[in-house]
């Protein structure tokens, strides 16, 4: 079997998974539009305040949101003893961790596609134009922050703390990644042209790069006894 | 922001409590880290003299 | 096993530093035409951050290695370092801090340099909440590893991000926690007190690695007993 298809075996095992377990699934959407629901009163109903304040809001939510599907996903296989039977697989390391960083980007990336609308509705903002645009920023974004997800989830995936260890190790890390992640949605919002948002998105690049290369390198001395 | 010797000291406040509290701060932290240190190594030895001391009983 | 013969070598010259340290900082430099004498928390502030970078460098080797072959002593180094380096870093912060307030009316700025090292202290912190949580050792030296790689990695990025962050809110004359250009005795204070704190992080860490070679010793006893 070569490699990718082993990526695809992987990923669709795993998206499986996700599928069956529906329902914690769509507590994660819940829990989103809790969030987005929560900004409002937040920000003291002020409703210029929060379309100034959206590119922000929507990754705070974007990244809250996710941290719940990440943690979620890696504990399913741990009460299984899903990881143990994953590792006697004939595959090398590198594609399982590929593998479940598609399933996370994809999980995340719908997560995303579900909260854009909702902002959009509770605060009465045209996102719906520039959908593209957003996505150009949005996509790398996910990219590195379910690469880095995916690699600390299998760190933290049996630790008395997981809870509270997933985000508190993720989001130091990814801080850049977030911070040109609004601003780069701030450039689209604002309707500036989109060169202004190049420099960040050259640094999402830039942190997805980094990122991927040294868990690609490093998975395999997570996961082996 | 150049740096040259000074005439005045610059600001009507009084700079030296300040001074103080940070090298008392830093001074504070970095002994108490290594009494910290201290103290458990002391504990790890007397733990590892007990046992070899154990041992030493047990094989007679 | 270290000696004690370094152990003892290290401190002596650590404290013959530091008082030369204090010499130079408080009585041979001059106070600062701007800021006045607040400004020698500087010898102190400094010193601390770049050793502090020093000890997170060591993390950063010694993790590589550790993975690379799998050296008790390698792991020792790094969670003895990484250690140190979470030490060093809170006490700059806050020297940082007690230096600010004065100077600039704030015990806090969100000026790149700043924001970078706390991010960076933030990372270490979840280096040790990490290794405390782990319970099988090998594990936690692996996985710790993995995180002190990617931590320090990450570095230059976020200093990076942080830096356009704060040039698109504030003009060229952002905030800086010291001097641009240092006169010679200012400097030689400085490069004294830096001298001496690398040789405080040299001693601290040699005690700190000896105490997990006791530990070694003692888990070693304990496995030979139930043997």
């Amino acid at each position: 079997m070569s490699f990718v298809r082993r990526v695809v075996a992987i990923a669709r095992k795993d998206l499986l998974a996700e599928w069956r377990d529906r329902e914690s699934f769509s507590a994660m959407f819940f829990f989103a539009f809790l969030v987005l629901f929560l900004f409002n009163f937040a920000l003291g109903g002020d409703q210029t305040l929060i379309r100034g304040a959206s590119s922000g809001l929507l990754w705070l939510a974007f990244t809250f949101t996710s941290v719940l599907g990440l943690a979620r996903s890696v504990q399913g296989e741990l009460e299984n003893d899903c990881l143990d039977g994953l590792l006697l697989y004939p595959a090398p390391r590198e594609a399982i961790y590929l593998g479940k960083l598609l399933v996370n980007f994809t999980v995340i990336l719908v997560v995303e596609l579900v909260i854009f609308p909702l902002f959009a509705v509770l605060y009465n903002m045209d996102l719906w134009s520039r959908l593209p645009k957003l996505l150009l920023i949005a996509v790398p974004g996910t990219i590195g922050f379910a690469a880095a997800g995916t690699l600390l989830s299998a760190m933290t995936a049996g630790l008395r703390a997981r809870d509270a260890m997933l985000p508190f190790l993720l989001f130091p890390l990814t801080i850049p990644l977030i911070l040109s992640a609004v601003k780069g949605t701030e450039v689209v919002l604002r309707g500036d042209p989109f060169e202004l948002a190049m420099p960040w998105l050259k640094l999402m690049v830039a942190f997805d790069t980094v990122i991927l290369v040294a868990s690609l390198l490093t998975f395999e001395y997570l996961v082996e006894e | 922001m150049g740096a040259e010797p000074a005439e005045d000291g610059g600001g009507g406040v009084n700079p030296w409590p300040y001074i103080l509290a940070a090298y008392l701060l830093a001074a504070v932290g970095l002994l108490c880290y290594l009494l910290s240190v201290s103290r458990r190594t002391k504990a790890m030895r007397a733990q590892v003299a007990a046992l070899k001391r154990g041992s030493k009983d047990t094989m007679r | 096993m270290i000696g004690r013969g370094l152990e003892r070598a290290l401190g002596i010259l650590a404290v013959i530093g530091l008082v030369a340290g204090l010499y130079t900082g408080f009585l041979y430099a001059p106070p600062d035409a701007v800021q006045g004498e607040v400004q020698r928390i500087m010898y102190l502030h400094v010193p601390l951050i770049l050793v502090s970078y020093l000890a997170f460098f060591v993390v950063f080797v010694t993790s590589i290695l550790y993975l690379a072959r799998r050296g008790e002593r390698h792991d020792a180094i790094a969670h003895s370092s990484a250690e140190i380096g979470v030490l060093f870093t809170a006490l700059a912060i806050a020297a940082g801090s007690i230096w600010g307030r004065p100077t600039w009316g704030t015990w806090w700025t969100w000026d790149a340099r700043l924001t970078t090292t706390t991010i960076l202290l933030l990372i270490f912190i979840g280096y040790l909440m990490l290794r405390a949580l782990v319970d099988d050792p090998s594990r936690g030296a692996t996985f710790s590893a993995v995180l002190g790689i990617i931590g320090f990695l990450d570095v230059p990025i976020i200093h990076m991000s942080v830096v356009w962050w704060r040039t698109l809110h504030q003009p060229a004359s952002v905030l800086r926690p010291g001097p641009s250009t240092v006169a010679p005795d200012m400097q030689v204070a400085l490069y004294t007190n830096l001298a001496a704190f690398v040789l405080l992080y040299g001693y601290f860490l040699v005690k700190r690695v000896r105490l997990e070679e006791a530990r070694w010793e003692l888990s070693r006893l304990r496995m030979e007993g139930a043997a």
